[in-house]
């Protein structure tokens, strides 16, 4: 197919978001040309604003609009729990059970040789300094159940325990309010293997 | 356990095909590459929802199709069953269903059990560990669902740990322990799965081949690790032993860049009088060798699933001598369900008993008379 270059621009740029494909792209393209020129400025310039305005919170790392992100801001917070995770969007699904109320912390990935990704590379040595001014009493870790995850959390468990701090990890195991005839094997072995006393 | 019917649409070479199918013995004979083993194919994919020939379910489509169908009727003990496979490229699918129940599928598998004997089997005596591995892989597999995925993960673990240890440049990095753990864990319940399911194989085929040579040679299985393997060791002993030895390699497989210890590098040794066969048994006794482990892999499907398997025979009988080859029918006769692949009809004259003869010609079968 054969469109004027700015068209073509247009599709190309969408292909680039995650999950958007050249069908999906294309129809996105066509449906900006149908939108008014102020929404089309409108939505440009809240790209633009994003990347220029959001940047890290310098405590935990997560997205913030000033020095500090909302969290690390308030007080009201239990300055002795932290939780720590591999991305920002961890915090959002943290946060919408409204039960956690302690600090958290941004790795910004997981441990993965495969892709360059050692220690070094992920917020590490902030976590560590954080820690080392002995406000937090228990640092859980938040990190996937994948294997690059268990193997951060594990590297983390080793580094953080000689300085005297408890050290948990998230449990693996069933979804609640479903039956039990339908969780997968995965889950269900996990959840067996981590079984405890009543 | 037998299927009654096969029916294809678009798979490999056939358009649309509908085979009714002998209680017993169906033989599929015809020339090189008209479509025999796309039949047996197609019976292992309802089963096992992959082909033994190819990753790539879309070599399987037939020429110029988007996808293909296979639908299978399946008689148990407990009654009859409709199986259906759809898998289509665009949009990509793959749905599964029993009597028009819309199934995962991790829901679907086991449904029947495929035991398949071709003349690549035949080199797993004198093979590479990892033929022998992947042997007894398959043979957990199709009892556990979920080793497919705790194999996977290995790997995965294993992948990583070897970037490590290369990144390392012959220096033991810190950051391995935090691979280790995992690695001994699964490790040592993957090592736990083969041992189990070895001393069953062993047994059993000890048996069959008993059978196959007039009593007179005794075959034992034996499972050869990196790590020191007490008797009736279990999973956490195993995985203290994984580590041990990974901490006494440590050296070794930094300046190697290699994980040399895990479920990855056993092997598993067949002997024969005590000998191994590897090294010792001759072309004849290789073979009687693998004709009984499979008949063994026969029995413990039985064990495990409670029904005998169906049996897929590729092309076997032409690299069988004619002793083998009775000694073989005589023992799945008239208990197992047996597809067969040959090039010469005459072959079909071992089987004593009834069976059916299709001539397979350019994708289309020709069913012949009931044969008795």
């Amino acid at each position: 197919m054969f469109y004027p270059e700015s068209i073509a621009r247009l599709i190309e740029s969408f292909r680039k978001l995650p999950g958007v494909g050249p069908k999906t792209a294309q129809r996105l393209a066509f449906f900006v040309l149908t939108l008014p020129r102020e929404e089309v400025v409108s939505m440009a310039r809240a790209l633009v604003d994003a990347k220029d305005k959001t940047r890290y919170c310098r405590e935990c790392g997560s997205f913030s609009d000033g020095e500090l992100c909302l969290i690390c801001r308030d007080q009201r917070r239990d300055r002795s729990l932290l939780c720590v995770v591999q991305d920002p969007r961890d915090i959002l699904a943290m946060e919408r059970m409204r039960e956690y109320k302690g600090l958290y912390h941004v790795l910004g990935g997981a441990i993965s040789p495969i892709d360059g990704v050692g220690p070094e590379q992920l917020r590490i040595r902030e976590l560590l300094q954080r820690l080392q001014k002995g406000r937090v009493k228990e640092v859980i870790l938040a990190t996937n159940p994948t294997v690059e995850g268990e193997a951060t959390a594990l590297y983390l468990a080793r580094v953080i325990k000689p300085l005297g701090i408890r050290v948990t990890r998230l449990a693996h195991g069933l979804p609640m309010g479903g039956d039990l005839e339908y969780a997968d094997e995965v889950t269900l072995s996990r959840a067996l293997e981590g079984r405890r006393e009543l | 356990m037998h299927i009654e019917s096969l029916r294809l649409h678009n798979f490999r070479n056939y358009g649309r095909l509908e085979l009714p199918l002998d209680e017993r013995l169906n033989f599929f004979v015809g020339e090189n590459a008209q479509g025999k083993t796309n039949l047996l194919e197609a019976l292992f994919y309802a089963a096992t929802g992959r082909s033994f020939r190819t990753r790539n379910d879309g070599e399987l489509v037939r020429w110029g199709q988007d996808g293909f169908e296979i639908a299978v009727r399946v008689v148990h003990k407990r009654g009859a069953e409709q199986l259906h496979l759809l898998y289509r490229q665009n949009p990509k699918e793959k749905l599964y269903s029993s009597n028009g129940l819309q199934l995962s599928r991790s829901e679907y598998l086991g449904r029947f059990y495929p035991v398949l004997f071709t003349p690549e089997d035949l080199a797993i005596v004198k093979g590479s560990p990892q033929q022998r591995r992947k042997f007894f892989d398959e043979q957990i597999s199709k009892i556990y669902p979920l080793y497919e995925a705790e194999l996977k993960r290995f790997s995965r673990i294993l992948r990583q740990r070897n970037r490590l240890l290369r990144q390392g440049e012959g220096v033991v990095s810190p950051e391995l322990e935090s691979w280790n753990e995992q690695l001994a864990v699964l490790g040592a319940r993957i090592m736990q799965r083969r041992l189990f399911a070895l001393r069953r194989l062993s047994l059993l085929s000890r048996l069959t081949h008993r059978r196959l040579t007039g009593g007179e040679e005794t075959l034992v299985l034996r499972y050869r690790a990196a790590i020191p393997l007490q008797q009736g060791a279990g999973e956490a002993e195993l995985k203290e032993g994984i580590l041990a030895a990974l901490r006494e390699q440590a050296r070794q497989e930094a300046r190697l860049g290699q994980t040399l210890v895990g479920p990855h590098r056993d092997d598993i040794e067949f002997l024969i009088n005590g000998k191994s066969a590897h090294l010792f048994a001759s072309q004849g006794q290789q073979r009687t060798l693998v004709l009984a482990l499979k008949l063994a892999e026969i029995e413990y499907i039985r064990g495990e699933s409670g029904e005998f398997p169906l049996l897929l025979l590729d092309d076997v009988f032409s690299e069988l001598d004619a002793r083998r080859r009775k000694l073989l029918v005589e023992s799945i006769e008239g208990k197992v369900q047996t597809m067969v692949t040959a090039t010469a009809a005459e072959r079909f004259a071992l089987f004593r008993r009834s069976g059916r003869l299709f001539a397979i010609t350019r994708g289309e079968v020709v069913p012949g008379e009931p044969y008795s």
